[in-house]
């Protein structure tokens, strides 16, 4: 294999050097690296992170898949970008305007923008990019971008968007990860989906595509020629593969690799790690996915149909508990029944009912005594079967916990443990459950993560990820239609707070924790979370510490 | 030959009477348990991992459990996994066998094909299989092992009945005009018990190891605690807490090998070889 690790990164490779090289090399090296020390941003240097799993493809235009967008979003850059505070941020487009009524957007091109092979980026591209390519292929954008009508392009250097409807979120989904700008000139009049370039990238973005090795490794290189004078940093960016988690965790202990993101650290093992001095753990980065885990009910049938026994459930469990032992401390409790990351744009409620801080017993048994459950001789009130969602460890430790805790209050729990095929069936289509573990992702706006679990119109029998709780409202529909289109923020807070009073109260499904993921990198890597997308960043003011 | 202690112990050696003892101590631990430790060893009843020889004698696990109930009343789910998969399989195999054995001709060649499929298959990808298709209960989890067991026994009945149905007896018993029922289970099983036993106690071993196997995978029945599933559940933590899926593996360890040394000694008492 290629010696991708930089020597100034790697004790072994250093100890490689010096066993191999003698020790008169290992001596300059030190000095060099101590004189260079500073905390200022240096260039030069290899970054390696892991990605897991290896994806099927480089095609960012056509997949939401996370470790596409891992590696995608370091080659192709979108109109404009999400800065820290998941604010958008220029990118592509050096201005932009909304119109008041929403229906219509400019954008200003920045001059200058070279694609990797060359040609000039012009607004063709971008037109072509969204109306040919990310409205027709890309599971997010196709829905996002519904309103979308025409992109118009009055010269070169200028973007005009139409919509149908106003779009509320619009410059936050319009960054590399979301919505990335294509290459009009390789892929027009193509096969979209058998394209050279789903493995083969050619983006506008801080480095460029050299290399994808199977199993081994994606190598990007430096975009000498990026419109952002000066960077990116590093020379090199490795993705690295390694199929096995105890693997993966070595190779970070060993320094390497020099950052592993969601999914390729378990939880408990990234706790460990962060107690090495040269290991650091951030859980930065992952806002716009909006990930909150949650309890939902059938609400047709017994007992779960009385919204008092639901309420009940939110006063027994203790989501306290839930996020440090299940979860270990990764999260925090929820509030309300959408994800506390819309704090971005101001819509999280203060405090509601049922949402208690700590686990109320007697409370969920005068809701009990209130919905008619009372319990029998031997203090049964009811017997319910929990379905576990088959996605990992954490889920059953859950299922467990609200068995016991269920049993305090009489209720008595049987758990139920299918394969994944057979869990989605059985809710989603056959709507034989009374209730169970998920979780889901809000992403970066309610519309496009949130509404489909409560509005009527999301009762799709045969849909996974939709209504399943089968919980209607009029009130609820209403106000989440005008919060579609509602474009003055105040006003589309006012209505999702109304919106989030009403579902603490029918609680036709319980939200117990925002979730949170772990990104574990090394002490050399500087600024890799400074984007609001963390690993999701196009990564170019990323720096490598010369050790 | 009678089998009295001495023989048993100059036959089968101290791995016989090591074995045993082992056994005795799982099974004691399996029927006192439950009244050592009343209630669901699902309770939590601790802090999260609190090390052995804290207020728990051997810990806590992720969620507070106390890891010497969970060990109990795995045990009982461990030994009746083991215990009643394996007579299902035996009882599976021995019919197959003995009937393809007798029968001979087109019978047998129809059931040796037929256990020839289940032999040709994985055994564990097998099980995986099945208990993905089925919901993971406990007694899901006794057929499938049951169904990827039982083709050695068969092999192993019909090998005998070949044999068998050539000795004198046997043809006496058919000269007598005594029925192929009566034939086949008071006159030859019998006599092909001992392989029989010894190949059933060495499968309880395997079915423990199976069934561990499969919770550690998490197909197991979420409502039962067993050994596999205690170390499956662990895992995540071995590195911060060892004493949580270290303990169970010590329990699965110790009682498959005093189930092995059980049969191994049987083995060499029932061996005709060996008598003297």
């Amino acid at each position: 294999m290629t010696k991708l690790i930089d020597a100034t990164c790697s004790r072994r490779t250093a100890l490689k050097l010096a066993l191999g090289g003698g020790v008169a090399f290992l001596v300059p090296w030190g000095l060099t690296s101590s004189a260079l020390a500073a905390d200022s941003p240096q260039s030069g240097g290899t970054m390696i992170f892991l990605v897991q799993p290896e994806p099927p493809s480089l095609a960012l235009y056509a997949s939401s898949s996370g470790p596409i967008e891992q590696i995608g979003t370091k080659i192709y850059e979108g109109l404009l970008e999400v800065d820290a505070k998941l604010q958008p941020a220029p990118g592509l487009a050096s201005e932009y305007s909304i119109a008041d009524d929403g229906l219509s957007a400019t954008f200003k091109l920045r001059k200058g923008v070279k694609w990797h092979d060359g040609e000039p980026l012009t607004s063709a591209d971008v037109q072509f990019s969204f109306m040919e390519v990310l409205k027709k292929l890309h599971p997010r954008a196709s829905i996002s971008l519904k309103n979308l009508v025409s992109v118009d392009t009055p010269d070169d250097a200028t973007v005009v968007m139409k919509f149908s409807a106003a779009t509320p979120y619009l410059a936050r989904v319009l960054s590399g990860k979301d919505t990335p700008i294509v290459p009009k000139h390789l892929m027009a009049g193509k096969d979209l989906k058998n394209l050279d370039l789903a493995n083969r990238p050619v983006g506008t973005g801080p480095y460029k595509f050299v290399e994808w090795r199977r199993g081994q490794f994606v190598l990007l290189e430096k975009n000498q020629d990026y419109w952002r004078e000066g960077l990116p940093r590093p020379d090199r960016l490795v993705g690295r593969f390694i199929a096995d988690a105890a693997t993966r965790v070595a190779a970070l202990e060993n320094s390497e690799v020099h950052l592993a993101a969601l999914g390729a650290i378990p939880a408990i093992e990234a706790k460990r790690l962060d107690a090495l001095p040269y290991l650091n753990m951030s859980t930065e980065g992952y806002g716009s996915l909006s990930s909150i885990s949650l309890l939902e009910f059938n609400t047709k049938v017994h007992p779960f149909d009385k919204k008092e026994v639901r309420q009940a459930v939110s006063h027994v469990i203790d989501r306290e508990y839930i996020v440090q032992n299940i979860f270990q401390g990764f999260g925090t409790p929820a509030k309300s029944c959408l994800s506390s990351q819309f704090s971005a744009i101001g819509i999280n409620p203060g405090d509601l009912p049922n949402y208690p801080r700590k686990q109320d017993l007697a409370r969920a048994a005068e809701l009990l005594d209130a919905a008619g459950l009372k319990p029998d001789a031997s203090g049964i009130r009811a017997e319910v079967v929990h379905d576990i969602i088959p996605y990992g460890e954490e889920w059953r430790r859950l299922g467990e916990y609200i068995k016991q805790a269920l049993e305090q209050v009489g209720i008595r729990v049987t758990l139920r443990y299918e394969d994944a095929a057979t869990w989605t069936r059985r809710l989603y289509t056959e709507y034989d459950f009374q209730f169970s573990s998920t979780y889901h992702y809000h992403l970066i706006d309610p519309v496009l993560g949130a509404h489909r679990f409560f509005l009527s119109s999301s009762i799709k029998p045969g849909v996974p990820y939709v209504n399943v709780t089968r919980f209607s409202n009029e009130k609820v529909d209403k106000l989440l239609e005008q919060a579609m289109v509602e474009l003055d923020r105040e006003k589309r807070a006012g209505l999702y707070h109304e919106f989030q009073a009403i579902i603490a109260d029918e609680m036709p499904s319980l939200h117990i924790h925002d979730m949170q993921f772990a990104t574990v990198s090394n002490t050399v890597v500087m600024e890799h979370s400074t984007s609001g997308l963390g690993p999701y960043g196009p990564w170019y003011d990323l720096w490598i510490k010369a050790a | 030959m009678k089998l009295t202690a001495t023989r048993l112990l100059r036959v089968g050696g101290p791995p016989l009477v090591f074995g045993t003892t082992l056994l005795c101590v799982v099974v004691a631990m399996a029927l006192i348990g439950p009244i050592v430790y009343p209630g669901s060893p699902f309770s939590i009843v601790g802090d999260p991992l609190l090390p052995p020889g804290s207020s728990f004698p051997l810990g806590t696990d992720i969620l507070g459990r106390d890891i010497a109930a969970g060990l109990v009343h795995g045990a009982r789910a461990s030994l009746f996994v083991g215990v009643v998969a394996t007579l299902v399989a035996v009882i599976i195999g021995t019919c197959i066998g003995a009937v393809a054995g007798y029968a001979g001709g087109y019978t047998d060649a129809l059931l040796m094909r037929l256990t020839e499929v289940f032999q040709t298959i994985p055994a564990f990808v097998f099980a995986i299989l099945i208990l993905a298709i089925f919901t993971p209960t406990i007694s899901n989890v006794v057929i499938t092992i049951a169904i990827i067991s039982w083709p050695p026994v068969a092999r192993l009945v019909r090998a005998e009945f070949l044999s068998l149905k050539q000795r004198e007896f046997v043809l006496a018993a058919t000269g007598l005009g005594f029925n192929r029922l009566h034939i086949i289970f008071r006159e030859m099983l019998p006599n092909c018990l001992s392989p029989i036993i010894v190949m059933g106690s060495l499968m309880v071993a395997t079915a423990i190891l199976i069934e561990s196997g499969l919770s550690f995978l998490g197909l197991s029945d979420p409502n039962v605690m067993s050994w596999g599933y205690m170390i499956g559940a662990g895992r995540s933590v071995l590195r911060s807490a060892w004493w949580v899926c270290t303990i169970p593996g010590i329990a699965v360890a110790l009682s498959v090998l005093a189930i092995n040394l059980l049969g191994q000694g049987i083995n060499d008492v029932l061996n005709p070889r060996l008598r003297t």
